[in-house]
């Protein structure tokens, strides 16, 4: 018998038995279906085991090497915004508050300073007369208004989250930063990083 | 409660003429004005003279009795006194006193109901202001605060009187003179201003 014939004997075969076979194989894929996703099951479980092992190793290796380094440290050699992109951003935000009192006159007299802390939220300060409403309306719920009558924007949101007991980290102001503040903020521990922006060493 | 609602504001004030919207924004700054005579003390001064002197062209232009205003808004802003140490007392109130009366004269200039709402709004950020003095809060204010403060009568007061000057403005034509928008704004003004501290 040659090649053509037998395949066209076996098709013959095949297609004689019908549905009889077909009705016989269909038990036998099911049981085959099932025995597959059984394994995948299995592989796909001793996955997630392994990599919630791998996991535990990370964060503990991870969690020893911050222990011995310390924060600050590994902060100067990580990925994530800088000092000078951090207070930029305060900068940023101190001068939106700022403009956000729609008031010409206002805006070109008073400054805003916005204070990130050490896992604490940000202060906002305003010199002289302190936060108005409009400002107030401007704040997010990590923002903490602050009060201290008189005094300028710099000084009133360092004051008022010292007063919490918060670390000051940076801060970042509408205006240049006068020399009486920058005494302050030097005094405090924070390095003038450029006229609106400051710094506390190792935060 | 009665609360400060800009944007009510610009709209009602947009649907006035400009003698009204000029009247209204002098109403405003006649009832602060007190406070910038306080600040420089009870004898004659110079900047308070000026100031007044702005004040009186303002309510002459919303009568149709001058329109020289050119440069009073900047005169009245330039005397603005600066945040400083060497004020006896605070320059807040004073501030937004001739804030106020450069938005009104400015009104005359620019016929923008925003000018007005900014001159209405000096009174309402005295009163903030004047609020929060009397409040013992300092350092951060805690959640909700500002709602009480906004309760307060100081408050409240500045509130009404706006709302008053804005509605006697709304209703007069002007061609009767705003005398009596002005005696109001003049006598309720010069009564709140003395229970500021």
């Amino acid at each position: 018998m040659g090649r053509a014939a037998a395949w066209g004997a076996a098709g013959g075969l095949i297609g004689g038995a019908g549905g009889a076979l077909l009705g016989k194989a269909v038990p036998y894929l099911g049981q085959f279906a099932g025995r597959a996703l059984n394994t995948v099951r299995s592989y796909a479980s001793t996955v997630a085991t392994r990599a919630a092992a791998t996991a535990r190793q990370v964060a503990a290796a991870s969690a020893q090497v911050t222990k011995k380094l310390g924060a600050s440290t590994l902060a100067r050699f990580s990925s994530g915004p800088s000092p000078a992109q951090i207070t930029t951003n305060l900068a940023s935000r101190a001068s939106q508050i700022n403009a956000s009192l729609g008031d010409r006159i206002a805006e070109n007299s008073r400054t805003t300073a916005v204070l990130s802390t050490k896992c604490g939220p940000n202060y906002v300060g305003s010199g002289g007369r302190d936060i108005s409403p409009k400002q107030r309306a401007m704040l997010g719920d990590d923002e903490i208004e602050s009060r201290l009558p008189r005094a300028h924007a710099e000084v009133t949101a360092v004051t008022s989250a010292m007063r919490d007991g918060m670390i000051p980290r940076g801060m970042g102001t509408s205006r240049d930063i006068c020399p009486a503040c920058r005494d302050f903020l030097e005094e405090s521990g924070a390095t003038i990083l450029n006229s609106r922006t400051a710094w506390w060493e190792g935060r | 409660m009665k609360s400060y609602d800009e944007a009510g504001l610009i709209e009602r004030l947009s649907l006035m003429g400009r003698s009204s919207k000029v009247a209204f924004a002098a109403a405003c700054a006649q009832r602060v004005l007190p406070l910038y005579i306080r600040f420089y003390g009870d004898g004659a001064n110079p900047n308070a003279e000026s100031l007044a002197k702005i004040l009186e062209s303002v309510w002459g232009a919303a009568e149709g009795k001058t329109t020289a205003l050119d440069g009073m808004a900047e005169v009245a802003e330039s005397l603005v006194p600066p945040d400083d140490d060497k004020w006896p007392t605070d320059p807040a109130y004073a501030q937004s006193a001739a804030a106020s009366v450069a938005y009104a004269a400015s009104v005359w200039q620019s016929n923008d109901p925003g000018d007005a709402e900014l001159a209405a709004r000096q009174v309402y950020d005295v009163a903030d202001f004047a609020a929060w003095t009397l409040s013992p809060i300092v350092g951060s204010v805690p959640p909700g605060a500002a709602n009480s403060i906004e309760r307060q009568l100081v408050v409240q007061l500045a509130l009404d009187g706006i709302e008053k000057d804005l509605a006697a403005a709304e209703d007069a034509n002007g061609s009767e003179g705003w005398s009596g928008l002005r005696k109001q704004a003049l006598e309720e003004g010069e009564a709140w201003c003395k229970t500021l501290p």
